[in-house]
């Protein structure tokens, strides 16, 4: 019996919908065909993360390296690109995540996007197609494809549904993307000529043969192109304005998975495909991301908008990822990995309880709260547990992420993970001055008076991030351990370095 | 004789229909129907054409020659051609203009001068097509009588398209008087470099000669013309100018390049790598600062033939497949493009500033996404065709080495995505401050953006099997 193509299944499910949705329920007459789309895009997005969940449960974690559940047909031999999809232990968390946050994010608009729904839902759905496609896409041009067509929904998401500013956010967003992943285009088809071929397994064997020059170049390229989408100071500058400007569904894909995209491709092409370049120009990439953290923090703290001060804390926490990285230590880059994917569940906390408080309230400034704990208990609740992860208190998914990759980072330079080590003081100070300063205090705020607690999307959106944030702290051994044969095969190349 | 009629023949029906269609015209006075006609005449040639021989077939003295390469381009550059009738007759419907025939009959003659130019294998063969082409093509830019702007496009062009004409037949002269021969073969191998002594007024010509052919392809530092013609000239001339006309042009240079200065790289390489560097930096700078759509892209145009000119610096055969499909590709979106600017606006795409299409996607949904997609194609951003298109043009050129060219390009193309992401913005995120006035929906418009956007989304699952 041939396997199910439950990759495929994943991919095409919300390309599918999106398209019924697109040619189907938009050109119905029926009066109540937004209604109509909401279902379809629940429904396929239910499906989509239960077929995310029967890949974790099917991965068969003891293998040794490999990819599994693989797919590969010919489609453009002239330009090397197959339809060619297969996953490891990293994608696979990050695939289930995007599952999942695109889930809660449709949940968590229903009721609050008001203006072209169905449209709505089609970017969504989108992007997630386009997210899945990426992490899992085992041909480099496929996913180069993804990771640039990604743009396209998130754009308009941006750009049609964001706030008073909008038009200059999706703008900058966009250009500022395309530019660094031009580089990455180029340095794939010097590669290709090289080595004519895109398939990853087959390129992690051919590129590293490269002269250290040639590698250094493709490294720079390549570097510009997801440092962009981390992003790593000082090509961040896109990252506040889309969040800030950007709808919270939209924040919560463009924190969640978006900026994972980067980090991503770090463990996916740099590391593997560039072990010389990567060993030489490591520290110079520690030093930067020790800069990230510090700098973004210290900016975050100045900061009087909410999602402005979580969008910095975001550059802060990804600053952790690519310390931990280019750490090249076991732990550090499982550290980093972990990071990853609790701050995609942190931050995406952290995002929808902003949006919901800006339901209430139609304003993003800090000043204009204080005191909601009182209106809103359960909400309360919730977000001193997010605020407690984005910390990195031990016993929430946060700590498991600093310290290992912090870890990580000690064993190569300890000026630097001093360094690193004060963003996880200065986060707490501005996270619990923003959690200070909204949720306690007096009431100045007459609107703040008529607040009502969560409302039952409002908790089914916050509660499986949460239960997984306080999950994630308890036992991330149970995750952790799984890391182990992927990031020993991945640094294997780099004994000879040492 | 008459053999050599049988190969003359899609040249002489395309006469006929042009000259009897204008005839009828005359006595009929329901213009549309003899131009629905003469339409479909225009598939039946294209048919014709395509069950012509693929093999080469010379005739009057291999002056004029057929094979698979001009078989293709006829049937191309035809089909464009009936895409812009229909596009005038249906622009003539929705703005409620009197619609001519003459219009039809001048598309036609062009395209005549266009067949004509790239069977030659004669300069004055060629030049008689290339003039041909352009007379009507002057006459088209001016065919708005009742406007300054249309004409004033229309001086423009013909003083410089004139001049050009001169400074190309200058070269011709030249080409004539050092090698003693109008045949491109015996050019050829007099331009030879593998020949003891290299000519230098055979030179001089043939540079004279390229810049003639470089400034019908609107390529810098030629392209001065194109901004202020395509602003004047009324749309549907336009359409043809952008579409049709480019894609002749780029097959008469194919030949050109081929056949006269083949293997003698240098002189033709320099020039064209010049021109593709400049118009890339013209077109996507150019195009900013632009508020008339029909303006910008003129400047779209500069910067896709600067694309288009890298493939063909390659003189590699790769490199002029990269250079045929990224044109197809080009020319494929702007034609739908400019179908959707009509059925958005109507007669105000006349003059279409940004100002006309704000918000207009609130209204026009289906319109505004096919825009949109066509938008993106251009970028070119996965997975549409013109991602594939500039995909596979960079990577000829990195692997020739080309990396200058290649930097221009992609540093081009994020300028340019700039002004591509401009249009989707002000269709989208603003709200429109004037009432959109409701434009019914035209089949002959919707068939044409149709088969653009299928091409442009379907591309990519047989770029497999796709060759010319």
């Amino acid at each position: 019996m041939s396997e199910l193509p439950i990759l495929s299944i994943c991919l095409l499910l919300p390309l599918l919908s999106a398209a019924y949705i697109a040619f189907f329920v938009s050109q119905s007459r029926s009066p109540n065909k937004q209604a109509y789309a909401m279902y379809v895009a629940i429904l396929s997005s239910i499906f989509t993360l239960i077929s995310t969940i029967y890949l974790l449960i099917k991965f068969d974690y003891a293998s040794d390296g490999g990819y599994q559940f693989v797919e590969r047909h010919k489609w453009v031999k002239t330009i090397g690109l197959e339809y060619y999809l297969g996953i490891d232990v990293i994608s696979l968390y990050f695939i289930f995540l995007s599952a999942l946050l695109t889930l809660i994010c449709i949940i968590a608009s229903l009721f609050t996007v008001k203006k072209y729904i169905k449209e709505f839902l089609l970017c969504f759905l989108l992007l997630e197609a386009f997210c899945i496609g990426a992490f899992s896409s085992l041909n480099l041009l496929l996913f180069f494809l993804f990771f640039e067509v990604i743009l396209v929904p998130m754009y308009l998401i941006i750009g049609i549904w964001g706030g008073e500013n909008r038009i200059y956010a999706s703008i900058k967003f966009f250009i500022y993307t395309f530019f660094g992943s031009v580089f990455f285009l180029i340095s794939l088809i010097y590669i290709y000529t090289k080595a004519h071929t895109f398939s990853i397994p087959e390129l992690t064997q051919i590129v590293p043969t490269f002269s250290l020059a040639v590698q250094r170049n493709l490294f720079i390229a390549t570097f510009i192109a997801f440092a962009v989408k981390v992003p790593i100071p000082p090509f961040h500058t896109w990252l506040p304005d889309a969040h800030v400007q950007a709808p919270t569904a939209g924040s919560v894909m463009l924190a969640g998975i978006l900026l994972k995209l980067g980090g991503y491709a770090f463990l996916r092409i740099s590391l593997p495909m560039l072990p010389a370049a990567s060993a030489e120009l490591a520290i110079y990439i520690l030093i930067l991301s020790s800069f990230a953290i510090i700098y973004a923090s210290l900016v975050a703290l100045a900061q009087t908008d909410m999602k402005k001060m979580i969008a910095y804390s975001s550059v802060a926490h990804m600053g952790y990822v690519t310390g931990g990285i280019f750490s090249l230590t076991k732990i550090g880059i499982q550290g980093a990995i972990f990071q990853m994917i609790s701050h995609g569940v942190i931050s995406s906390a952290l995002f929808l309880i902003v949006g919901i408080l800006y339901e209430r309230n139609h304003t993003k400034e800090i000043d204009k709260y204080g005191g909601v704990a009182s209106k809103m208990p359960i909400l309360a609740v919730l977000f001193m547990i997010s605020m407690l992860g984005s910390i990195g208190l031990p016993g929430t998914s946060g700590f498991i992420g600093e310290f290992f990759s912090i870890l990580g980072i000690f064993k190569v330079n300890n000026i630097v993970a001093v360094i690193a080590g004060f963003g996880i003081v200065l986060g707490a100070m501005y996270m619990l001055k923003l959690y200070k300063r909204v949720m306690f205090g007096e009431i100045t705020n007459q609107n703040i008076l008529s607040f009502k607690d969560l409302e039952i999307y409002e908790m089914l959106a916050l509660a499986p991030l949460v239960i997984l944030i306080i999950y994630f702290g308890l036992v991330p051994e149970t995750i952790i351990k799984t890391f182990n044969l992927p990031v020993e095969g991945l640094l294997k190349v780099y004994d000879s370095f040492k | 004789m008459l053999y050599n009629f049988t190969i003359l023949s899609p040249e002489l029906i395309l006469i006929a229909i042009a000259l009897l269609g204008q005839l009828i015209a005359v006595y009929c006075k329901k213009t549309h129907r003899v131009i629905d006609s003469t339409v479909i005449l225009c598939i039946a040639l294209v048919a014709f054409i395509l069950q012509m021989p693929s093999f080469e077939v010379s005739a009057f003295h291999d002056s004029f020659v057929i094979n698979g390469f001009s078989r293709f381009f006829k049937a191309l550059v035809l089909m464009f051609t009936i895409a812009n009738i229909i596009m005038y007759r249906d622009f003539c419907k929705i703005s409620n203009n009197e619609i001519k025939h003459e219009f039809v009959s001048l598309t036609l003659l062009s395209t005549l001068g266009i067949f004509v130019s790239i069977s030659s294998r004669d300069l004055l063969l060629l030049f008689c097509g290339l003039e041909l082409q352009a007379l009507a093509g002057y006459a088209l830019a001016a065919f708005n009588t009742s406007s300054y702007k249309s004409s004033e496009a229309a001086l423009k062009y013909f003083v410089l398209g004139a001049l050009l004409s001169c400074i190309s037949l200058l070269g011709m002269s030249f080409i004539y008087g050092f090698s003693g021969s109008l045949h491109y073969t015996t050019i050829a191998t007099l331009l030879d470099p593998a020949a003891n002594s290299i000519n230098v007024g055979l030179v001089i010509g043939v540079i004279l000669f390229l810049s003639g052919i470089l400034f019908k392809l609107s390529a810098a530092p030629f392209h001065m013309w194109t901004p202020d013609v395509y602003e004047g000239a009324p749309i549907s001339a336009v359409t043809y100018f952008s579409t049709t006309q480019k894609i002749g042009v780029l097959a008469i240079l194919f030949n050109v390049i081929h056949f006269i200065v083949w293997d003698y790289t240098q002189i033709s390489v320099d020039l064209i790598r010049i021109a593709a560097g400049l118009s890339m930096i013209i077109g996507a700078l150019g195009a900013i600062r632009q508020e008339s759509l029909k303006r910008l892209m003129g400047y779209s145009t500069i910067l896709n033939v600067g694309y288009v000119l890298i493939g063909i610096t390659l003189h590699s055969s790769e490199g002029d497949y990269a250079a045929q499909i990224y044109m197809m590709i080009y020319t494929i979106g702007a034609i739908g493009f400019f179908a959707c600017l009509i059925a958005l606006l109507g007669s105000k795409a006349e003059d279409a500033t940004f100002r006309d299409i704000q918000g207009i996607a609130s209204n026009r949904k289906t319109i505004a996404a096919v825009a949109t997609i066509i938008m993106f194609s251009m970028i070119g951003l996965p997975p549409f065709a013109g991602f594939f298109g500039k995909y596979y043009l960079f990577y000829q050129a990195v692997a020739a080495k080309e990396f200058v060219l290649v930097f221009i390009g992609i540093a081009s193309s994020v300028v340019a995505s700039f002004y591509y992401l401009k249009i989707i913005k002000t269709m989208y995120f603003i709200d429109s401050e004037i009432e959109v006035e409701r434009i019914p929906t035209n089949r002959g418009l919707f068939l044409i953006t149709l088969i653009s956007v299928c091409f442009i989304l379907i591309f990519p699952f047989f770029m497999n099997n796709f060759r010319i």
